[in-house]
């Protein structure tokens, strides 16, 4: 018997992929109505969790024969809730920047992706889970060329790549299903788990191969790479819900695949941490380091902001490896922290882009003080990922130092620290280079940003400060969603192993001094406004060497410095070059094949031992 | 009850000493830096301006004219002094806090940075160039003690399990000073405090005759004033930390205010024998020097 709520998630599933497949079909030629429609998509999918809240279960006896199964758990739904949720606030942003000029044809697809992504949290068997994956793949592969020369380049890349991770994941389930017999995700994890005294090396199989599917779709460790790719080459508004949502499947995965995989494990471990989440600890420390190192040498916003993503991806990692409850609500805490954060960062970069047509920080400057909500929008995102009090970006960095601390793996928080501090740097670079210093004369006139863009990017904001001054908000449902009753944490406080933390408390302190620093601000005598151009130039007027502003501007390889300390490891180290040869190996290998196969003589063998193969293979099989 | 927490039980008193701690936090800041001053024409073998000279200075600086380019450069002055005022009101002063907290070392070393963006932000908005290359160079140079301190701190878990410089300093009252259990570390901590006052040899982002002092450079009036201010209470916090991190915090507000004074002077009488680095020389030294002192410190830390 299947129950009422699973019922409508299914229908959800279906209906939503329907309306994705006849609005690509029907309305190619009226894209508003399009983006008309998926708003309201998402809008349903989000009554959707707004309904199903509470209602927990599914359908655990399905009637025999029956492949689809679902399930609402608790983390799944706050995982659809949020993602949801912020999708349904950049479908609106999309409704105004998709007008004549900046149209795309996405809406359709991302509809159907939007399917898939309910899909991805509320399957509850591994079949359901990889064709809502493999839906997720290819819509946002389409999504990602969207028609571009340069961009069908970038989603090759990242569809190769989805290649190598669904594979490895349907390796991963096709093991799972040989040892515990069953498809559904829980039971077989469960039953699998069991297995650590008798069947070690056939898990460690298992959490490998899920790993790799897993690490390909969050771009964590070797598949650091793509998202600067895809996420760059992506139309405007969709980067934002690449980076924000779509990047935390794999954080999604690791979670509910991987993790409880090491419930009951009993082997070699560091300070009561399984080796196996140990070393995947490293891996998150190492990538948020990488992240960060490369996001201060890159001059294009998209890919710098792309390269944050990774590196606070990897911080999520860290904290989920620790596998205690704390680095698990830590984890999930800065993973939907990143999601609003890192989606107002992209749709006020989607702004500016949208005003603009620029993509390259050097040849912009200034645009906050002709776009000012797009500006705030991009401090107080950079704020909250730079995790700096009273933004949310805070409570959960904090969330995950405490996580370490409290399972002693101090050796690990400091590749962590070192990333978190770097991250002043790129996010600085941008918010300098995109909107301070001097503003060229080319963009003296551009209008500020259009109200919905505004509208949402206002959302955002006060989303990422109320969070930040009440970590309660998301923290609770965490909680819940966990059943985690040992985490000391109620609507403002925050208790650590080593230390607790009042972030409201925080927040009033910092508000107050800023009040303080008001008075202070008026008692001094009243300022005199002058130009940009009019600055300190040791008496030298820059108008006498034709100096414009473009030039005036300080962005271009802004930490030259810094870059020239680590250029050298960075190019020793890159993977990129790595899959490149191997990429010029296998077209070296195929085309020699190709060939060999195009040369008279070998057709005709090759066509025989094909057909010897099949019926070798028919006998066999009857 | 969850709001009543909030509310202090005396919100008057309570709000009074927030805003003493500030106003406190500021003056002993200010007369560092004059006697600071001081000790650096001394060595100079000049005579020196008076150790009042920098309240005068930032008196003076509120009463002159000043120059905005922007709104945006207004507010980061003010969000600059702001998250310093902000983070000094978590260090305890020889066990005194303005309300109740446990002094959160990370939530300090998280609200400084607040200040540091305004700042930037702020003479971003200026426009000038060599302001931008100065920010460039102290957030590079920020990597670099950071790194070291945050393994300092490590240390500190390692040993006692808190991050929490009010019990750090309940600890060392009890069983004496780190800085006699954690030589490495305090060697460490002060190389990372030179650089975090942005004194020689790590002063590269001030640089006055190459950048013409950097951040600073567009800044007149009460926005220097301002800048003033934030440079005292960052001396107040820096060296406040370290002497409840290291020597014991001080049974009394004289004797933690005097611990302050020589960490200072000792960083003041470095700045004036030493020349400057360059920024990726400065975090180079400060990764390899400061940072293995710290990491070394750590692991006798662990092993203990």
């Amino acid at each position: 018997m299947i129950s009422l709520n699973i019922f409508s998630v299914s229908t959800g599933i279906i209906g939503v992929f329907i309306l994705g497949v006849i609005s690509l079909a029907a309305f190619g030629r009226v894209r508003k109505l399009q983006w008309v429609l998926f708003s309201l998509a998402t809008l349903y999918l989000l009554f959707l969790a707004y309904n199903l809240y509470g209602k927990w279960g599914g359908a655990p006896e399905a009637p025999e024969g029956m492949i689809f199964t679902l399930m609402n758990t608790h983390l799944g739904w706050l995982f659809f809730a949020f993602s949801t949720g912020v999708t349904f606030l950049i479908s609106l942003f999309s409704l105004s920047y998709n007008d004549k000029k900046h149209a795309t044809g996405i809406a359709p697809l991302w509809t159907i992706l939007m399917a898939a992504n309910t899909g991805i949290f509320f399957a509850a068997d591994w079949i359901t889970f990889i064709i809502a994956w493999e839906l997720m793949g290819w819509t946002s592969f389409f999504i990602i060329s969207h028609g571009r020369e340069k961009s069908f380049q970038a989603g090759i890349y990242y569809y190769a790549l989805s290649l190598i991770g669904a594979s490895a994941l349907l390796a991963g389930v096709f093991i799972l299903h040989s040892i515990t017999g069953t498809f559904a995700i829980r039971e077989s994890i469960q039953s699998a788990s069991a297995l650590w005294s008798t069947r070690p090396g056939v898990l460690y199989a298992v959490a490998l191969f899920f790993c790799t599917a897993f690490f390909t779709k969050s771009a964590i460790g070797p598949f650091y790479m793509w998202p600067a790719k895809a996420h760059a080459e992506a139309p405007d508004d969709f980067s934002a819900f690449l980076s924000g949502i779509m990047i935390k499947y794999g954080i999604f995965g690791l979670l509910i695949a991987v993790l409880p995989l090491f419930a009951s494990y009993a082997g070699p471990a560091v300070k009561g941490t399984p080796i196996f989440l140990y070393i995947l600890g490293w891996v998150g420390g190492l990538t948020a380091v990488l992240g960060t190192l490369l996001a201060v040498r890159e001059n294009d916003m998209k890919r710098l902001m792309a390269f944050s993503t990774v590196s606070n991806v990897g911080f999520i990692v860290l904290a989920l490896s620790t596998a205690t409850v704390f680095g698990l609500a830590a984890g999930i805490f800065h993973t939907f922290n990143h999601m609003v954060f890192k989606a107002v960062i992209f749709l006020s970069m989607a702004s500016v882009k949208f005003r603009t047509g620029e993509r390259d920080m050097h040849r912009l400057g200034g645009i906050g003080y002709r776009m000012p909500i797009a500006f705030f929008a991009f401090l107080l995102g950079i704020i909250a990922a730079a995790g700096i009090p009273p933004m949310s970006g805070f409570a959960s960095k904090w969330m995950v130092f405490q996580s370490l601390f409290d399972n002693k793996l101090l050796f690990l928080a400091i590749p962590a620290f070192f990333a978190s501090t770097a991250a002043f740097m790129y996010l600085y670079r941008g918010l300098h280079s995109i909107y301070l210093g001097q503003l060229p004369p080319r963009f003296a006139n551009i209008k500020a940003a259009p109200p919905v863009q505004m509208l949402v990017m206002l959302v955002l904001m006060l989303m990422v400060f109320a969070v930040g001054a009440f970590p309660g908000i998301v923290l609770m449902p965490v909680k819940a969603a966990l059943g985690a009753d040992s985490l000391a944490a109620d609507f403002m406080k925050i208790e650590g192993i080593t230390s607790s933390v009042n972030l409201s408390v925080v927040a009033g302190i910092f508000m107050f001094a800023f009040i303080g620093t008001l008075v202070l601000y008026i008692i001094g005598k009243p300022r005199k406004k002058v130009e940009p151009l009019d600055t300190y130039t040791s008496g030298e007027d820059p108008a006498d060497w034709d100096m414009t502003p473009e030039q005036y501007h300080y962005a271009y390889r802004f930490y030259e410095p810094f870059e020239k300390m680590f250029n050298p490891i960075l190019e020793a180290l890159s993977f990129e070059k790595w899959f490149d040869g191997f990429r010029r190996h296998i077209v070296r290998t195929s085309e020699s094949f190709g060939r060999w196969l195009h040369r008279p003589g070998s057709g005709a063998f090759v066509l025989t031992t094909a057909l010897i193969l099949i019926l070798v293979m028919g006998i066999v099989v009857w | 009850m969850v709001i009543a927490d909030f509310i202090p039980k005396n919100p008057g008193a309570t709000l009074g000493f927030i805003v003493l701690t500030g106003i406190a936090a500021m003056a002993v800041g200010l007369l560092f830096m004059g006697i600071g001053r001081k000790l650096t024409a001394r060595l100079q073998r000049r005579y020196g301006p008076p150790f009042w000279q920098s309240y005068i200075d930032v008196i003076k600086c509120f009463s002159r004219n000043s120059i905005s380019h922007h709104y945006i450069m207004d507010l980061g002055s003010m969000m600059g002094l702001a998250g310093l005022l902000a983070a000094a009101m978590f260090v305890p002063v020889a066990g005194h806090l303005p309300f109740a907290s446990t002094g959160p070392l990370i939530v300090i070393l998280y609200l400084m940075p607040i200040g540091y963006l305004g700042m930037a932000m702020g003479v971003s908005a200026s426009g000038n160039p060599l302001s931008a290359i100065g920010i460039g160079r102290a957030l590079t140079l920020m990597v670099g003690y950071e790194v070291p301190f945050a393994v300092i701190m490590l240390s500190m878990i390692a040993s006692f399990n808190t991050t929490g410089l009010l019990a750090l300093h309940q600890i060392q009252q009890a069983g004496g000073w780190n800085l006699f259990t954690m030589p490495f570390g305090f060697i460490a901590a002060i190389i990372a405090l030179q650089g975090m006052l942005a004194e020689k040899p790590f002063d590269t982002m001030i640089a006055p005759a190459e950048i013409a002092s950097g951040p600073m450079v567009e800044l007149s009036g009460k926005f220097l004033g301002m800048a003033f201010l934030q440079h005292a209470v960052a001396i107040f916090i820096e060296t406040g930390i370290v002497v409840n991190l290291f020597l014991g915090g001080g049974r009394t507000i004289w004797e933690f205010l005097l611990k302050q004074f020589v960490l200072y002077m000792f960083a003041m009488a470095l700045n004036g024998i030493y020349a400057r680095y360059r920024v990726e020389q400065a975090t180079r030294f400060l990764w390899f020097t400061a940072g293995s002192l710290a990491v070394v410190q750590l692991i006798l830390n662990l092993l203990a």
